[in-house]
Parts: C-alpha cells; structure tokens; sequence
C-alpha cells in the first residue's frame, strides 16, 4: 500500500474516534442534565412538601419546647423519680395510655409502666433496645411521624444527655437515660453565667425521615452542630422558620436528609444516557463505513485515473504505430517500385543476351517485387481500414454487389463463373466505400476459390431474423471449402492456408476490421461442408 | 487503373522540338522515363525539373517566349515543399495557363481521393507509375499530335 493510501485507511479511525468522542460528550452532557433535572424535582418535591413538613412541625415544635421550658424550670432535680417522669409525659402531651415506659438508670433498666404487656417481657424488650442502637423507625404517611427527641447539654466539657424517644402507632415507649439529670433549660444556663456562645445547647428533632435541627440560643445564631447530626449539611436547600416559645427564641432549620434526595433520582438519566449511547454507536457505525465508502471510492478513482492515463499512452503509441505503418508502407513503395522495374529492364536485356538462367532470376525478382508490393499494400489496407472514419449513408446493397460483379468479370478467368444473387437490403445504413470492400474481397476469394471446382459457382444473399434486426450476409461458393480447424485463424493477419493460391493474407483480416468497426461479426458456417459459406452480419442502424 | 493505352492522348507536338518536362523528385523515376523516352518515337526533348518552383520559373519565362511551352507535362504528387497538386494548382491560375500545358498526375499513389483532387486542381489526367517501365513506352507512343 502507497503511503497515501495508508493515511487514506488512518482517516477511517480517525472519523470513528471523533464520533466516539462526540457520542461520548453528548451522552454524558445528557445524563448530568436529566440528573441535575431529577435533583431539581426532588428538591422541588421536598421544599414543596418540607414547607408543609415545617409548618405542621413548626406547631408541634413550638408546643414540645413550651413545655419543655416548662420542664426545665419546674425540674432542677438531676434524678427524676417516676412520678415525676410520668408528669413530664404528660406535660409532654404525649399519650400513655397503651405505652410502656423503659428508664434506664446507668446501667439499670426499669419498667415505670408496662402498658398492655406483662412486666417481666417489657423488662426484656426494653433492656434489648436500649442496648441495640437502632434507628428510628420511619413510617409513611403525613399523620404518623416519630419522633426521636434527645436534649443535650455541655456544661463546662461535660456532656449530659437525656434521650427522649417517642415511638407513635400503637407502642409508645419512652426511653430515658439520664447521666446527669439536668435539665436543659436556657434561662438556667443563663444564670448559671454560662456565656452561650461558646457553649453547644443544641436541640435537634428528626421528624419523618427529616432532620430538624433546633439551635438555640438567646439573640445570636450558633453553629455548632453535635456529633449525631453532623450527616445534615447546610446547603441552599435548607428553609428556616423562627419560633418564640416562653421567651425563648428558636431558630428552626430544616434541611433535606441525602437519603431522601438520594431515592428522588429517577432511571431518566440512565435511559437518556443510554439511548444517547445507542444513536452514538449507530452514528459512529455510519461514520466508518462512510468514511470507507469515500476512501473506497476516491481510491477506485486514483485507480481509474492512472488507468485512463495508461490508456492515453497506449492510444497516442497506437495511432503512432499506425502512423509509423502507414509512412513506412508508403515509403516502402517506392523502392520497390525501383527494383521491380529495374528488373523489368534486366529481363529485357538479359533475354537478348539469351541466358535464360539469368532470365529467371530477374523474372524471380520481378514476381518477389509484385509480392512485396501487394503486401505493402495490404498492409496500407489493413491501417487505413483500422481508422474509424465510418461515412454513415443508406446504401443499396444489391447494386453495390453488382457493380463489384461487373468489376470481376472484367477478369477473363472468372467470365464463366455462375453468380447467383439472392435477396439483398436496397437500403442498409452503414459506410458504403467499406461495405464495397469488404463484398469486393469475400466475392473476390469467393470466385477464385471456386475456380478448382470445374463448374464454379457462387452464391450472396442476406436475410434477418427479426423486422429490425441485424442483416446477415452470406458468400458462398463450391471451392474446396476451410477446414473446420482453421475457420477461426483464418480471419488473422498473415493466415494462409494454401500457398499455391495467391494472396498476402491480409484480405480477411481487413474484411474481419472492417465489419467488426460496422458493429457486426464475420464468421465461417461450420454447418456447409460442400464448399464455403463466409458469413457476416450487419446491425440495422437508424440514420441520425 | 490506367486506362490511357486505351485511349490516345492528343496534344500540340508541335515539329517535335516542342519539350515534355517531367516534375518529379526522385531521380530514378525520371532515369526510368528517359530510358523509355528513348526508346519511343518521340523527337520531343525531355526536360526534368525536381521540383515545382523550378518549373513554374519555367513557365514564367515561356511566357515571354524565351523557352516553348511543353507539349505534355507529368507531374509527381509527394515532393517536398510544393505538392503536385499545389503546383498544377498555381499554373491553373494563371490565365495562361488555364488550359494549357497538357498536364498529366503521374505518381505512385492510387487512393481515389488523389484522383479527385487531381481533377479538382486542373490536371488532364491520371497515371499511376508502373512496376512494368514499358508502360511509359506505351505511354509515350499514344501521345498524337494533335495538329
């Protein structure tokens, strides 16, 4: 392969990598957007039903921590007894009619109320829960929600925690663990000359799956998070509500859980991704299959270009040959015009000196000369008939073949010979000079072939199979006939079979060019064994 | 082909001192006319010119009466310069020479397209030059004179 050639195969890859890329592009571009598209929605759906959330939360919010604040300011006592966590229930308003009330104390779990169970399970249940540390339970549903409560408070580097876990529906369960007992009251803190600021009191909520972060504080906003809910993250999606509970200000920040958002992402993206994918792969299929189409075929004209260039060589050298042909034949003449004559004279002479050894050799010259000359003008024949200057006219055959028939019977030899005609187009286009020889050389062999025979006889017709077909013309004669096996070499320039018939053998070759440049064939009949049936055929051409 | 032995060929011999020129570039074709020149009954010289100039310069002068018009003259086609027909062409033209001299082609070409164009250039006649030379011998002794 050329080196054209091979960067012609490289432009192949290079067109499917760009269409690779571009596929790759597009479907990635595709997949961020209906992604982005998703996320939008989920957020959309979230800040329409979290303004909601808020709202109802808000309410419920703001009733927990006024009584809260209540809490805190009734209770200092670090270590509630039971009554007085059964009061904070109900200060709480949480209904525990059916619940059952766990404490664990340091280590020690205890049943305050066991509800609809019997103690001993109770016990159980809840000495295993508060050792496992499993999440809320999230419940579907607006109206049911849990709520996980826990309070902490960081005096001086110390964290005392109380946990308050309300399970709805059915169970309620109110797990306390108290370390330290006290309670988080603000106004306390305040008291206590604890400066707020540096201080984490923190209040948090997470209400149906959604972290409510309660940060309190008195006049400024903190921002320390605790521990457990550092998964909230403060992004643009978080909506804010101020509340005022007891004197007490609030901030309530609520912010989408990535969960949540995270289960909002459709299989929208992947589909469009992956049908940008498919019409990527099917482009790029068309891309390298056109691209080898376009190399194919540029190459296929490269091909043909240097091939028509070849072409061009061979033509210019042919008509060359021919000239050269044609000049050389011409200037063959001449001289051997000169040797033919000279030897004229010398036979002349020769024969008054009677030596008629001498005679001979000059008259062999002569007889050589007349052969070369008649080769020589065959071959002057043979180009001139190769030139393609076809004189198209509508020519009437019949009278053509009798005019050539008064030509040969001017030869005293042939006077005799019987030449029957049979039926012949009056008005077939084609080049009347060509067709003239060609009926003057086939008639011609025809009759002197026919001349072995001692009653020589010769026969042209011309018939068509179809109304507009091809004429057909036959020249037959009662000659000693070709052998089969020379039927085809016979058409051949320089094909003699017989030497003692005269000839150069150029005849037929001429006749055969000729015919061929009219758009027919010439053949021999193989069937006609009684003499020789030359046949040639002529198209029925329309004159333009 | 050459059909003059047929025919006789008359022209203005005049008493035989009238010339017949010969146009042609090949010497040895004119050795062989003169030689049957000779041989024939002509008395009239045979003059030879190699090329068409020369001889038209001829005629020029003849004009003036200096030489004699030649009775019959026999042109060659392939010469180089001025071809036989542009020759007999620039004669024809001249009013003097319109019908005058007797101007035969004699060439070694038979293509019938040079025979027309020899009749279309003003030429009398057409031979072809022979293999056999006694044909000009023939040639020679069908020329009558016409007066």
């Amino acid at each position: 392969m050329t080196t054209s050639s091979i960067s012609k195969e490289l432009r192949k890859y290079r067109a499917l990598a760009w269409a690779l890329v571009v596929t790759l592009i597009i479907s990635v571009a595709l997949f961020i957007q209906f992604l982005s598209i998703d996320r939008t929605r989920a957020v959309e759906s979230f800040s329409s039903s979290a303004a909601h959330a808020t709202t109802t939360s808000a309410m419920r919010i703001a009733q927990l921590i006024g009584s809260l604040g209540t809490i805190g300011r009734d209770y200092l006592v670090l270590v509630p007894s039971d009554a007085q966590l059964l009061s904070m229930m109900d200060a709480l308003n949480i209904d525990l009619t059916l619940s059952t009330l766990c404490v664990r104390d340091g280590d020690a779990v205890r049943v305050i109320r066991s509800g609809s169970e019997d103690k001993k399970s109770a016990s159980d249940r809840c000495a295993a829960d508060f050792l496992s540390s499993e999440a809320v339970e999230m419940r579907a549903g607006l109206d049911n929600f849990t709520t996980d409560l826990r309070i902490t408070r960081s005096v001086f580097g110390d964290t005392e925690l109380l946990e308050l876990r309300v399970r709805d529906g059915g169970v309620r369960e109110l797990r306390v663990s108290i370390s330290s007992t006290v309670l988080l009251d603000s106004t306390l803190l305040n008291d206590a000359g604890l400066d707020i600021d540096s201080e984490t009191v923190c209040l948090s909520l997470r209400i149906d799956g959604v972290f409510h972060q309660l940060t309190c504080h008195v006049g400024e906003i903190a921002a320390a998070v605790p521990e457990i809910f550092t998964q909230i993250e403060s992004n643009a999606l978080s909506i804010s509500k101020e509340i005022e509970t007891d004197g007490l200000h609030w901030r309530l920040v609520v912010q989408p859980h990535l969960q949540s958002l995270a289960g909002a992402i459709t299989v929208l993206p992947f589909i469009m991704f992956g049908i940008a994918l498919a019409i990527g792969i099917v482009a790029c299929v068309f891309a390298y299959q056109s691209a080898d189409k376009n190399i194919r075929l540029e190459m296929r004209a490269d091909e043909l270009r240097t091939r028509l260039q070849q072409l061009e060589q061979l033509e210019a050298q042919n008509s060359l040959l021919d000239q050269f042909a044609a000049m050389a034949a011409h200037d063959l003449q001449a001289p051997i015009r000169f040797i033919v004559s000279t030897a004229y004279l010398l036979i002349d002479e020769l024969d008054e000196l009677d030596r008629p050894e001498l005679s001979q050799m000059a008259e062999t010259q002569v007889e050589q000369g007349e052969r070369m000359r008649a080769l020589v003008l065959d071959l002057l024949e043979f180009c001139r008939a190769g030139q393609s200057n076809l004189v198209m006219s509508s020519v009437d055959t019949r009278a053509l073949v009798l005019e050539e028939i008064k030509l040969l019977r001017a030869h005293q030899e042939y006077a005799q010979t019987h030449i029957t005609l049979g039926s012949l187009p009056e008005s077939l286009v084609c080049d009347a000079d060509k067709f003239a020889l060609i009926i003057r050389n086939l008639l011609g062999n025809a009759v002197k072939f026919s001349q072995v025979n001692p009653d020589p006889a010769v026969s042209i017709n011309a018939t068509r199979e179809t109304f507009h077909g091809s004429w057909t013309f036959r020249i037959k004669d009662n000659g000693p006939g070709v052998a089969k096996e020379h039927h085809e070499r016979i058409f051949r320039p320089f094909a003699r079979l017989e030497s003692s018939i005269n000839g150069t053998g150029m005849g037929l070759a001429i006749v055969k060019i000729m015919i061929e440049q009219l758009g027919g064939t010439t053949w021999i009949d193989p069937d006609d064994m009684q003499g020789s049936s030359f046949c040639f055929s002529i198209p029925s051409a329309m004159l333009e | 082909m050459n059909d003059v032995m047929q025919t006789p060929i008359s022209v203005d011999l005049g008493d035989g001192t009238v010339p017949i020129v010969m146009v042609d570039d090949e010497q040895l074709d004119f050795q062989l006319v003169k030689l049957f020149h000779k041989r024939s009954c002509l008395s009239n010289p045979l003059l030879h010119f190699f090329n068409g100039a020369e001889f038209l310069a001829y005629l020029e002068s003849s004009k003036e009466g200096a030489v004699p018009l030649p009775a019959v003259v026999l042109m060659d086609i392939n010469m180089p310069n001025m071809n036989g027909f542009e020759v007999i062409e620039k004669i024809r033209c001249d009013e003097h020479f319109m019908s005058t001299p007797f101007i035969m082609m004699l060439t070694s070409s038979d293509d019938p397209r040079d025979r027309e164009r020899a009749d279309t250039a003003g030429a009398n006649g057409y031979l072809v030059k022979p293999f056999n030379p006694n044909f000009y011998l023939d040639f020679f002794n069908s020329l009558v004179n016409k007066n």
